[in-house]
């Protein structure tokens, strides 16, 4: 499985990205990472779940997974997530952040 | 607090007594000593019913509530702190309390505005919101604040909690402000402005509380926000756009500070964040040019523009003209006010005065249907393209 995570916006403006296969993470955080996309159910999330009022300074997501039969990308942000989302979000937000300090 | 010394002699009843009765001048004095007297014998449930006294009397009266989100993405969360409660012990929630209250005292001191909506609405703050969360926000109702890269290892963190600046305040509470007034749409120039302007007044509550002159001023946006770790002064520099930051793991700020650097993206909103270096330097240059304090003169300009003359798809050109039309308007055709708003926006890239006063854009076209009416159905996306 590939994913591609974009945070973009945020008061800073400062964009954060990661672009991985889940094969190259050790076993147990992949495993968990299909987990969340499995319980977001991600394939059948809407593309576009972003808010119609506008927040300001608030961080826009685009996520995109792509499997061997499939291909799916959604942008959100803070306010406007699923809840079922937001375990993702968080995940892959944690590993960008981490991966982008360690340079 | 600045305390009167007939009122601070007065027991409170008959205090009381002028906040209801008394001229407006009056009732406003009586208030804020009958506020801080209980605040200073720490009686918190006195200074609350005064607040909800004050409140009722219609007088104006700054209500604040820290709340705190305990490291969760429900919102507003628990409250930790309301108005005329003494200090708590974490100091993201003083923050948030006394850099909320330099924001209200200079929109009423300074520009006689009564709160976010000029109608006395409750200032409400959420801090430690989620974990890891590098950013603050307003949500259209209240202001949220993340606490940076605490989850990290020291080594790693790049930035504190973000309360720990009052300008990232003042610019979210103006973003409300904003919302009240010329409501300018969050994407491409618009959305750049909307971002300006919370930068401009975000700025001016940090010179007004260090009574700083605009020739004194860092005009630095989120100074303190950057550990150790990074290589940076702050997120933005009004004075010298581009210049806030340059660090290995962050890069380079990407801020033009004039019209020929202007970032055409998809990205953050159509680089409301990049862009708005633009007019942030012009309004830098507007209040270096007229001198003293910046919030006097060059503050009053650009907050009559917001409140009377921008519209919600306002772009840079007529946000110029409008300045420049306001200037004169206050201080007179020709003035040195008005001379120094032309030559801020010369400086970026844009001529004033070109254009006669500054009509505000059509609507962009190709969408299908007119923004203003898509914004009352509900159906604009600021993102969307």
């Amino acid at each position: 499985m590939h994913i591609n995570f974009e945070r973009s916006g945020g008061f800073t403006g400062i964009p954060l990205t990661t672009s991985f296969d889940t094969e190259d993470l050790p076993e147990s955080t992949a495993n968990d990472l299909k987990a969340l996309v499995q319980k977001a159910d991600f394939s059948k999330l809407a593309n576009n779940l972003q808010s119609n009022n506008s927040a300001p300074d608030q961080f826009t997501y685009t996520i995109t997974v792509q499997s061997q039969d499939s291909k799916r990308t959604v942008v959100t942000n803070d306010s406007s997530a699923p809840e079922e989302l937001k375990p993702l979000i968080d995940f892959l937000n944690q590993l960008a952040r981490s991966q982008r300090s360690k340079g | 607090m600045e305390r009167h010394p007939l009122y601070c002699i007065l027991p409170p009843h008959m205090l009381k007594q002028i906040a209801t009765n008394g001229t407006e001048a009056q009732k406003q004095m009586a208030v804020k000593n009958l506020v801080a007297s209980s605040r200073m014998r720490g009686q918190r449930q006195d200074a609350r019913e005064l607040v909800a006294f004050s409140r009722a009397l219609g007088t104006d009266v700054k209500t604040r509530t820290i709340y705190d989100a305990k490291q969760g993405n429900t919102l507003p969360g628990m409250v930790v702190r309301q108005e005329g409660d003494l200090p708590s012990p974490d100091p993201a929630v003083n923050e948030a309390y006394d850099y909320s209250g330099a924001t209200y005292d200079l929109y009423r001191n300074i520009y006689s505005r009564n709160s976010i909506d000029a109608n006395g609405m409750k200032l409400d703050s959420s801090v430690h919101y989620q974990k890891g969360y590098d950013n603050a926000f307003w949500n259209g109702q209240q202001m949220v604040y993340g606490d940076g890269d605490e989850d990290l290892p020291p080594a790693q963190q790049l930035f504190t909690r973000f309360t720990k600046s009052i300008d990232v305040v003042g610019h979210e509470l103006t973003h409300g402000v904003t919302q009240f007034e010329a409501n300018l749409t969050y994407y491409q120039q618009s959305g750049a402005l909307n971002e300006s302007i919370s930068d401009v007044f975000g700025s001016l509550v940090k010179q007004y509380q260090l009574k700083q002159s605009a020739a004194d001023a860092d005009w630095i946006i989120g100074a303190g926000l950057f550990t150790a770790n990074v290589n940076g002064k702050g997120i933005r520099s009004m004075k010298e756009p581009g210049t806030a930051y340059n660090d290995p793991v962050l890069g380079k700020d990407p801020q033009p500070g004039h019209m020929k650097d202007y970032l055409t993206t998809n990205s953050d909103n159509g680089g409301v964040h990049i862009n708005s270096g633009i007019p942030n330097h012009a309004f830098y240059f507007v209040a270096f040019e007229i001198g003293g304090f910046a919030w006097e003169k060059a503050g009053l300009i650009w907050y009559l523009t917001l409140k009377d003359k921008l519209k919600y798809d306002s772009d840079f050109q007529s946000c110029a003209n409008l300045t420049w039309q306001v200037a004169g308007e206050k201080f007179g055709a020709g003035s040195l006010e008005q001379q120094a708003v032309k030559k801020g926006w010369d400086a970026v890239g844009i001529d004033a005065t070109q254009g006669g006063g500054g009509t505000p854009t059509p609507p962009p076209s190709g969408e299908g249907c007119p923004v203003s009416l898509m914004r009352k159905l509900g159906l604009l996306n600021p993102s969307s393209k």
